[in-house]
């Protein structure tokens, strides 16, 4: 009984897999038959473009550069906003917060100050009015060398080009 | 530079091109006008930049001139931590356009008056790794400026000495991110004479005055726009020599030795700066033996 199922299993594979095979064929046919009207297309255009270029070379060559150098064009910019990731898509994004260890330290002292963010592909951009940063990335020491009031900011941007920007303040003394 | 005949304004159709190299080292903080170690945060600074220079005559009294540099690299090692910040690239060019106001050759007598636009390469102060460098090693102001310069050039044939006296000021405007430079007051007198056939000695005296930085974004603990740690006055006397080659070309090399300083808050100052120089003049003009001098009304 089990080798009658497998039987029947077996070849109700092997006749779906013939249709299949028959289907592929077909489209393999009609591909050709394509392929076959293009290189058609293409002699034709080609006597033509002969038949032409012998009349006006110079106009020919002049009409070759001015299309080469649009499609140059056509293809930097198609290239150009391919690399640039779509905004809108990515919806996990998420800059909780921007905290530094100590808000208050001596001249000269480092605090660490991090940011805390969510989401796909993330980088983080640092800057302040003043004084120096170490490290790069989520957390980062910063100092400075004279007393003043001081703004850290950090702008965080996902793959997806959404942006946040927070900043927090630190004061020192002498 | 105080070598050369023509020097604030060029002869009609001469080209002058101008490549140098200067090299500076500070390790020592100012307070004011006395020195001090307490609680500093770096142990020294250093920078090396070159740059190109062409003039041309577009007239006989009037010459353009632009200038670019480049720094390989602006760094601060710091004291209590094993960490140092460099910063590098391109400095602010400039386009300066220059009349000369009384040319007198024969008396060898010179005035020039001029006015350039400084511009930044870049509207971003530069960033590594997503990190903005401290101001101090930033290789540009980011931001455009202005200057107006007064050059007097007088000449002693007779004993073959020359006084040269260069006048500039500068004004920067803020960066995108509003902050500013200070302006700098240079006021220099140069005295050159000749040693022995083909080398010049020249002793600089030049005067320096820099204001505060202002960040207008980002206001101080008192509410004002100024930092605190920026801004000075120096001093310094910078001997020279010029070395003229075949007549065409001139070496020069240039030591820096500050001698007064004043600087606002507590900052790190220059122990000493040297720079290499050679300068080449190029007459685009018709053939002719080299600028004569002439009579300009």
């Amino acid at each position: 009984m089990t080798n009658l199922v497998v039987d029947e299993n077996f070849r109700s594979h092997m006749d779906t897999n013939s249709t299949t095979i028959h289907r592929f064929k077909m489209k393999s046919n009609k591909i050709s038959g394509t392929i076959n009207k293009f290189v058609q297309y293409a002699e034709t255009y080609k006597s033509k473009y002969v038949y032409l270029y012998s009349q006006n070379p110079a106009q020919m060559r002049k009409s070759l550069t001015i299309l080469c150098l649009v499609t140059l064009v056509v293809l930097a910019a198609c290239s150009k906003s391919k690399t640039t990731p779509e905004a809108g898509t990515g919806t996990n994004f998420k800059f909780s917060s921007l905290a530094a260890a100590d808000t208050v330290i001596k001249v000269n002292d480092i605090t660490t100050v991090t940011a805390s963010a969510t989401g796909d592909g993330l980088t983080y951009k640092w800057t302040a009015s003043y004084g120096t940063f170490i490290g790069s990335g989520a957390t980062v020491q910063w100092t400075v060398c004279h007393q003043d009031k001081f703004n850290i900011s950090c702008q965080v941007t996902d793959q997806f080009n959404h942006s946040e920007t927070k900043t927090v303040i630190v004061r020192t003394y002498n | 530079m105080g070598a050369s005949v023509y020097v604030g304004v060029l002869g009609k159709n001469y080209l002058r091109a101008i490549t140098y190299f200067r090299h500076s080292y500070s390790d020592t903080y100012y307070e004011s006008d006395h020195k001090t170690g307490e609680n500093v945060q770096l142990s020294n600074s250093s920078f090396n930049f070159a740059g190109v220079a062409l003039a041309y005559g577009v007239t006989r009294r009037l010459t353009i001139e632009t200038d670019a540099g480049y720094y390989f690299d602006k760094t601060q090692n710091f004291k209590n931590i094993d960490y140092q910040t460099r910063g590098y690239g391109l400095s602010n060019g400039s386009l300066t356009v220059k009349y000369g106001t009384i040319i007198r050759p024969a008396q060898q007598i010179e005035l020039t008056t001029g006015l350039g636009l400084r511009f930044p390469f870049s509207s971003d102060p530069q960033a590594i790794d997503g990190v903005q460098l401290n101001r101090d090693v930033q290789p540009s102001t980011n931001a455009f400026g202005v200057s107006e310069m007064l050059f007097f050039n007088k000449g002693f044939p007779s004993i073959t000495l020359r006084l040269f006296s260069i006048n500039r000021y500068e004004y920067n405007f803020a960066d995108s991110h509003d902050y500013k430079y200070g302006n700098v007051l240079l006021n220099s007198v140069f005295v050159s004479k000749m040693i022995f056939k083909y080398f010049f000695g020249i002793i600089q005296f030049r005067s320096e005055w820099k204001t505060n930085d202002k960040d207008f974004a980002n206001k101080n603990a008192d509410g004002g726009d100024k930092v605190i740690n920026s801004g000075f006055y120096l001093f310094t006397i910078s001997p020279q020599l010029s070395y003229s080659i075949a007549g065409k070309w001139n070496l020069t090399a240039v030591y820096d030795l500050p001698t007064y300083k004043f600087y606002n808050g507590k900052q790190m100052t220059p122990a000493y700066s040297f720079a290499l120089s050679l300068t080449r003049d190029f007459n685009l003009g018709k053939k002719s033996p080299g600028m004569k001098p002439e009579i300009v009304k």
